[in-house]
């Protein structure tokens, strides 16, 4: 019991309603929309994830939680080993970086962010293809840009769920 | 708290814990080589059903999409018999999808009949890998059924799909033959030449994939058969692979490589078969 009540529950509870949405996002990004494509093109929100949190949580929840969620697309994606628990992780962290001195939390501010986490993110993608196995780097370009435009319509229905779960959190 | 005791703060903390754990994942999937680790096992099973349930009902969606045109015009034919109509159209959809299925396991079968050495067992695509850069899919059945890394996946009628590459005790994924990561050894024309089949980001987008190291003075066509060649022993020697499309020079006009439609349409398959045991011809 006394090692019960070293426990901060309330965080606990916050971390794993963080790791819950976590999850749901990247099943419906791994299962369903892996599926789905458009232009040839299937979606990759995940960054947004760590962003969002990193914006509504600060630095240290944001790259921890973006170490969680990159871990668990390494898992996921067949062509990655390391990439997203370190991409992610550092998102998560510059974005709640410059949320703590640079910017607002404000909707146009995420936006501009996430859009800027997922072409960076995409850009990581396709710099092994093109560097390692010579492929040419427009139709990887093409393909790295559709595939962040595509991807920020959700991430700006993440940035809604994970402002409504930072604010219920902050109400307790 | 300034900016710079903000980063020596947290941020180094932070990038000693991402080093750590970057470390441990990569050191992990060193020693596993592929097969699957416990968090990754678990993850596999926990999706699995889901997996199912989420394949189970997008197949029914695109079945109801696909029903309204047909509904529609039934309609204008004779609203009398609608319902009995789509009664009957859904039968007939089982019954498609049952002899759909029968007919690939005789074709299968005929083509086993040529194969005695072959071990095979079949298994459904569960999900398709999420990323835009590699062309891989998840099969619905893993190491509890005798399967193997790098074992070999074929269509029903022989024709190379690809090899398991990552391996878990209830699934496994397959990285297709038209993948960037993908190297075949292969057999081309008449006169068998050798040369490898090497996957190309452009051309995998386009379901393609290339014929490439030919050896010198090798000849290819349009139309001529590509067969695996069995070298190194990771593939039966002459499962069909593909034919070539078009012949093609490098930049410096020294390297010939053909553009090869693969025998399989990746896009459209459903059921594999997994070759799990076969006799190496050297």
């Amino acid at each position: 019991m006394a090692l019960l009540e070293l426990i901060n529950m309330r965080k606990v509870r916050k971390a794993l309603l963080y790791l819950l949405c976590i999850v749901v996002a990247l099943w419906f990004q791994t299962m369903i929309f892996s599926r789905a494509m458009l232009f040839g093109v299937k979606v990759m929100y995940a960054p947004a994830l760590a962003v969002a949190i990193g914006m509504f949580e600060g630095g240290v929840w944001g790259g921890m939680l973006g170490l969680a969620a990159g871990a668990y697309c390494d898992m996921c994606y067949s062509d990655s080993t390391v990439l997203f628990l370190v991409l992610f992780s550092a998102l998560g962290f510059l974005s709640g970086l410059l949320t703590e001195f640079f910017i607002n939390r404000r909707f146009v501010s995420y936006l501009i962010l996430s859009a800027l986490a997922l072409v960076l993110t995409a850009f990581c993608q396709i710099t092994p293809l093109w560097i390692f196995q010579g492929a040419a780097l427009r139709p990887l370009a093409v393909t790295a840009l559709l595939q962040s435009a595509l991807s920020l319509p959700f991430a700006i229905v993440i940035y809604f769920i994970i402002k409504a779960v930072a604010g219920k959190e902050r109400s307790r | 708290m300034k900016l710079k005791l903000y980063i020596s703060k947290y941020g180094v903390r932070l990038a000693i814990v991402v080093v750590i754990a970057a470390l441990v994942v990569l050191s992990v999937s060193s020693v596993l080589g592929g097969r699957a680790g416990l968090l990754k096992n678990a993850d596999g099973a926990l999706k699995a059903p889901v997996e199912k349930a989420a394949t189970s009902l997008l197949d029914w969606i695109e079945g109801i999409y696909g029903n309204i045109y047909e509904y529609d015009r039934m309609v204008e034919e004779n609203n009398a018999l609608r319902k009995e109509n789509a009664e009957l159209r859904e039968a007939a959809r089982e019954y498609a999808e049952v002899k759909a299925e029968n007919d690939r396991l005789r074709a299968l079968f005929g083509w086993l009949e040529k194969h005695t050495d072959f071990e095979t067992d079949s298994a459904k695509i569960v999900a398709w890998d999420p990323s835009n850069y590699t062309s891989a899919f998840t099969i619905s059945k893993g190491s509890s059924s005798g399967f193997e890394l790098g074992d070999c996946v074929v269509t029903e009628y022989g024709a190379l799909v690809g090899q398991i590459v990552d391996l878990g005790t209830e699934w496994a994924t397959v990285r297709t033959v038209i993948d960037v990561d993908m190297d075949v050894g292969a057999l081309v024309g008449e006169e068998s030449f050798a040369g490898v089949i090497s996957g190309e980001f452009s051309l995998m987008k386009q379901g393609l994939t290339r014929l490439t190291y030919l050896t010198s003075g090798a000849q290819i066509f349009p139309k001529d058969e590509v067969l695996t060649s069995g070298k190194g022993g990771s593939f039966p020697a002459g499962l069909l692979i593909g034919e070539i499309e078009a012949v093609m020079t490098e930049a410096g006009g020294q390297v010939t490589y053909g553009i090869v439609t693969p025998a399989c349409d990746v896009s459209r398959l459903s059921q594999v078969f997994i070759i799990k045991d076969f006799t190496v011809v050297e």
